[in-house]
């Protein structure tokens, strides 16, 4: 089967495309089995390292904010069998070749519970408030697994009913629903609707929304928590606050990725 | 001393007594919970000459011949420092620390396997005698609970910061002769040694030296930098007087009756009764107060 990492990196006021190039390296130089990474971004885009992407995938761009509009389409741009989809804003320190192995039974899982920087699993609704109203799957969509089959493809078409008539889905389903489209919560009630299970997967990823961290940090933890990159036998690491990150790195703050951190990479990535 | 099958287990104190604190009356009492407790008793004290000699003229010849089987004058000399203490809510001094030749616990142990304890830790269950034969090469404790059950301390004493990594109470810890021992105390040394570089990075308070810090601090890297990897003792609980607590009496060796203060109201104190749980008393000259009637109950049960 052929496995691979997708990440979508619509450029508009941010730009994506350099946060998925610092992911795409960061998978190159920690995953030992499959590091093969496909780009989606906007039609004519320019991409300086084309080398470290397996294929890159141009797609119509989309006039909104946060360039979601398209996050439907990942079950007909992928080029693999199986796909772990990623958000552009995460980096990888640590190989998890390994879950592969444990999601090729399943046809599609999310991660369903994040940690904090200290390793901790979160446990705060904060951002999470219409989930727990209206008691929807809590999944995560800056990384899920899914593989395609017959089913998989009908959940994707139910989410793209759903992304294409949001404001409609929203108020025949959820009580307090979000004023925008939210791609988490259209997911989720997408999987509501389609699939009787429970929902718990060992997936996770280190979420650096800033409130699911200490009490005290509400706003901008790369401000308020030291944070320094090391390399380790050709690897990347990151120590925040001298915690180790162990899983999949979201950081949400873009300005995280400085200069400097897209350099180390880059020299690390010439080394390989 | 010729080393028996028994003596391969043991105890390990440290006493060095000053002006202000008598750390080697201390050590005779926890000394004496243990022999009055435990199976596994044997116990080795490292202090220094004037302590022992303090002893030798202030606590009667059988029952130091009873409390410590081994003593060691260690060749080397660490700096000490002076600390503020409590004694109730009401009263502070300040006296000299000698804390940081704790470091020296793995090259000093004559044990293949100790448990290292302070001395004002008094034993009060059998508890100790499940730990060895321990898988662990390590095992240090990041729990603790005030008298009154509630978790000890500020954040600040759960962590060694207020966003730091979580602490290990160095007040017990047991370790194995073995290369991650070895390794572990090494590094202790290593922060210790430059303890104010660590204290930038890790920010935990300025201040006197504290092995808690340091043990924390050798855990974590040892660790690999991620939390929980160094396991507690099968009491994984430390249950903690304040210094701010008092004595109210003794019922016998394993049930002592203290007064908890209420931090917020320190007018206000709390009886409370501890009975056949292992305790470390904080408040020292309380603790010295009830030595005699102390180790007078001790003797009589051994």
């Amino acid at each position: 089967m052929n496995k691979g990492f997708l990440v979508m990196a619509q450029n508009g006021q941010t730009d994506y495309v350099r946060m998925a190039s610092a992911l795409a390296m960061s998978l190159k130089l920690s995953q030992s089995e499959y590091n093969k990474v496909s780009i989606i971004v906007n039609k004519g885009q320019e991409i300086k390292r084309k080398e470290i992407f397996d294929k890159i995938i141009s797609i119509d761009n989309v006039d909104s904010k946060w360039k979601i509009d398209n996050k439907w389409k990942y079950f007909w741009v992928s080029p693999y069998d199986e796909t772990i989809v990623l958000d552009a804003d995460m980096l990888f320190f640590h190989d998890i070749s390994h879950w592969w192995n444990i999601l090729s039974d399943k046809e599609i899982e999310f991660t369903t519970h994040t940690k904090n920087y200290r390793g901790d699993t979160t446990t705060s609704d904060y951002y999470r408030r219409t989930f727990t109203t209206n008691k929807l799957p809590n999944l995560h969509t800056a990384l899920f697994y899914f593989k395609k089959t017959k089913l998989i493809e009908k959940y994707f078409e139910m989410i793209r009913l759903i992304f294409e008539n949001w404001q409609e889905f929203y108020e025949k389903f959820l009580k307090e629903p979000p004023k925008f489209l939210s791609g988490d919560v259209a997911y989720a009630l997408a999987a509501k609707i389609m699939f009787n299970r429970k929902w718990d997967s060992f997936l996770t990823f280190t979420h650096m929304r800033s409130r699911l961290q200490d009490d005290d940090i509400v706003s901008n933890w790369n401000k308020e928590l030291p944070s320094f990159f090391t390399t380790y036998h050709g690897r990347v690491e990151l120590k925040i606050n001298n915690f180790n990150q162990m899983y999949p790195f979201h950081y949400i703050k873009k300005d995280f990725l400085s200069e400097e951190v897209v350099e180390l990479y880059e020299e690390k990535i010439y080394l390989l | 001393m010729k080393k028996t099958k028994k003596n391969k287990r043991g105890f390990l104190l440290y006493a060095f007594g000053n002006k202000d604190l008598d750390y080697g009356k201390l050590a005779v009492c926890c000394a004496l919970s243990i022999k009055t407790n435990l199976k596994n008793n044997h116990i080795t004290v490292i202090t220094d000459e004037g302590t022992k000699k303090w002893l030798e003229s202030s606590v009667p010849e059988n029952v130091l011949k009873t409390a410590f089987d081994t003593i060691i004058l260690p060749e080397e000399k660490f700096k000490s420092g002076k600390r503020r203490h409590f004694d109730s809510p009401w009263i502070t001094f300040k006296a000299e620390f000698n804390n940081q030749n704790r470091v020296m616990a793995y090259k000093y142990s004559p044990y293949n396997e100790t448990i290292m304890l302070d001395t004002d830790y008094i034993v009060m269950n059998d508890n100790f005698d499940n730990v060895w034969g321990s898988q662990e090469d390590l095992m240090i404790n990041n729990k603790a609970i005030d008298l009154q059950g509630k978790r000890f301390g500020s954040t600040a004493d759960r962590r060694i910061s207020n966003h730091g990594i979580p602490m290990y109470w160095a007040t017990v810890v047991y370790f194995k002769k073995s290369e991650y021992a070895e390794t572990f105390f090494n590094l202790v040394d290593y922060v210790r040694e430059e303890y104010n570089f660590f204290q930038f990075l890790y920010e935990y308070s300025e201040g006197f030296y504290r092995n808690d810090f340091s043990f924390s601090i050798a855990a974590h890297i040892l660790n690999g930098y991620v939390k929980n990897g160094t396991r507690s003792l099968p009491d994984d609980t430390l249950l903690m007087s304040y210094q701010k607590d008092g004595i109210a009496g003794i019922k016998n060796t394993n049930e002592i009756m203290f007064l908890a203060h209420k931090p917020d109201e320190p007018w206000i104190s709390t009886l409370v009764n501890i009975k056949d749980m292992n305790v470390h008393i904080m408040n020292k000259r309380e603790l010295l107060r009830i030595s005699n009637e102390y180790i007078d109950l001790c003797m009589e049960k051994l």
